[in-house]
């Protein structure tokens, strides 16, 4: 053995070990020293939060502006890192310091892709926001709890808190809505009873879903609904992550009725003028020919006229490139594309209270 | 003659075919409920009242299903002799009268 130790050859090559095991000590107490000294004078949040994204190897910085519904460019590119990231990644930091302004419809379509993500063993973690009002929206949601939870979402329903429940399915229920009109009559009404416009929008939605957001399976949606009991109003938030409404007609055969009237609109319009298409659809406004006459594609202007009879209120639909906000009559495209379809509606209890059979109660 | 879509099939109405929503879809309710009562409500000569009250609610597609596709099984005839009775939501009486059934006839009539 004493031999082999005094040989040229294993000199050589221990010493060649050495130093590579010294280059690397070097750098690694570089690193450390330039880490120290960036949080140095931090906080004591600030230092942990660094410590911990120290760990992860890509970090994504959310825009100062997360409500989808007020800034949709900034979150739908947001969005788009993320899912980006968690396709190639094991592991995600999603700093939020700078968020001022969040909305439940970030909160919700964020959370659909994050808690998937975790369920598939990604890791993930992240800052809260520094803003005092955006960070007790995030808190109160309830969101950082259940996505950091040991206990996984089971069955379809999920309750965050006692003001906020999560519903998900990759199916058509009705079981399911007539669950989601129970809880919400309760709140609107004091107890269960019909919502006029609430089981038809969600249940189109839920159909509109799983017969046409799939690219192989059924897609998942994701439906949040956020009770307020002071102001008697509900937010509701439905979102799914599939092909998106213009995208899922361009797909469709040339032989279906709903395909020829979507290419004469985006004649009629241009090709890449989204923004109108989605007026279009929502309106039914590109001419007569766009009633369709077998019944079909009736879904989303069905929930067009529950906002015009006052059934709901801020009625926003965004899918593809395209944004509505319907209730303000504004439309605009989008430079980045949300890939699925998100809406979001409120309703509160002067919708309801117009209907005879909602006052006897 | 009168039909109550909450006591005669369903206070929660499901989608648009059987495959959807086994039980309680507008197909289903149209073959099994609503075409037959309509036959022998023509035969002697009544009025068939369809009331919609008393469900939790409607998809667009179930009804259109239900009475866009009586009026497509009993093509060349117009679907007449019908009237709907909707307290809760009066606009699904225009809806299935002015829409979807004349619109399922024009259908039948511009594929002659």
């Amino acid at each position: 053995m004493k031999l082999l130790y005094k040989s040229q050859k294993y000199k050589k090559h221990s010493l060649k070990i050495a130093r590579k095991q010294l280059k690397r000590r070097l750098l690694r107490k570089k690193r450390d020293k330039h880490f120290y000294r960036s949080v140095y004078k931090k906080t004591s949040d600030d230092q942990r939060s660094l410590r911990i994204k120290r760990k992860y190897k890509q970090t994504v910085n959310a825009p100062s502006n997360l409500s989808f519904l007020e800034d949709p460019n900034s979150v739908v590119l947001f969005l788009t890192k993320i899912e980006s990231i968690l396709s190639n990644s094991k592991s995600l930091y999603v700093e939020m310091k700078f968020v001022e302004k969040i909305d439940y419809a970030t909160i919700t379509a964020l959370f659909a892709i994050l808690y998937t993500s975790r369920k598939k063993g990604i890791k993930i973690d992240g800052s809260m926001p520094g803003n005092p009002l955006a960070r007790s929206i995030l808190m109160k949601s309830g969101f950082i709890y259940t996505l950091f939870s040991d206990n996984p979402i089971v069955g379809h329903k999920y309750e965050f808190t006692a003001n906020n429940q999560l519903f998900t399915l990759n199916d058509r229920d009705m079981n399911v809505v007539e669950e989601i009109v129970d809880s919400v009559s309760t709140v609107l009404a004091g107890e269960k009873c019909k919502i006029p416009g609430l089981y038809t929008t969600v249940g189109e939605l839920m159909d509109n879903t799983i017969t046409h957001a799939a690219e192989n399976e059924n897609e998942r949606w994701w439906l949040s609904i956020n009770c307020n009991h002071i102001d008697k109003k509900v937010e509701f938030v439905f979102i799914d992550y599939g092909i998106g409404i213009f995208t899922s007609l361009s797909r469709k055969s040339g032989k279906e009725k709903i395909k020829k009237i979507f290419d004469e609109v985006c004649k009629s319009f241009g090709v890449d003028a989204v923004e109108r298409h989605l007026e279009a659809i929502v309106k039914r406004s590109a001419g007569e020919e766009f009633n369709l006459s077998d019944g079909h594609g009736e879904g989303i202007y069905g929930i067009y006229n529950s906002l015009q009879r006052g059934d709901l209120n801020s009625l926003y639909i965004i899918s593809n490139n395209a944004y509505g906000d319907i209730a303000n009559n504004r439309y605009i495209k989008l430079k980045r594309e949300l890939k699925g379809t998100l809406y979001y509606w409120e309703i509160c209890v002067n919708n309801i209270k117009k209907y005879d059979y909602i006052n006897s109660k | 003659m009168t039909i109550s879509i909450a006591n005669d099939f369903s206070k929660t109405p499901g989608f648009r075919y059987k495959i959807q929503s086994p039980g309680i879809s507008g197909e289903e309710f149209r073959d099994n409920i609503l075409e037959p009562k309509y036959k022998v409500a023509q035969q002697n000569g009544e009025v068939l009242e369809v009331v919609l009250d008393g469900t939790s609610g409607y998809l667009t597609s179930f009804l259109e299903e239900a009475f866009g596709g009586l009026q497509r099984k009993v093509y060349p005839e117009k679907v007449s002799m019908i009237q709907i009775i909707s307290n809760d939501e009066k606009h699904w009486i225009d809806t299935i009268m002015k829409r979807y059934i004349p619109r399922a006839y024009e259908e039948m009539q511009s594929k002659q």
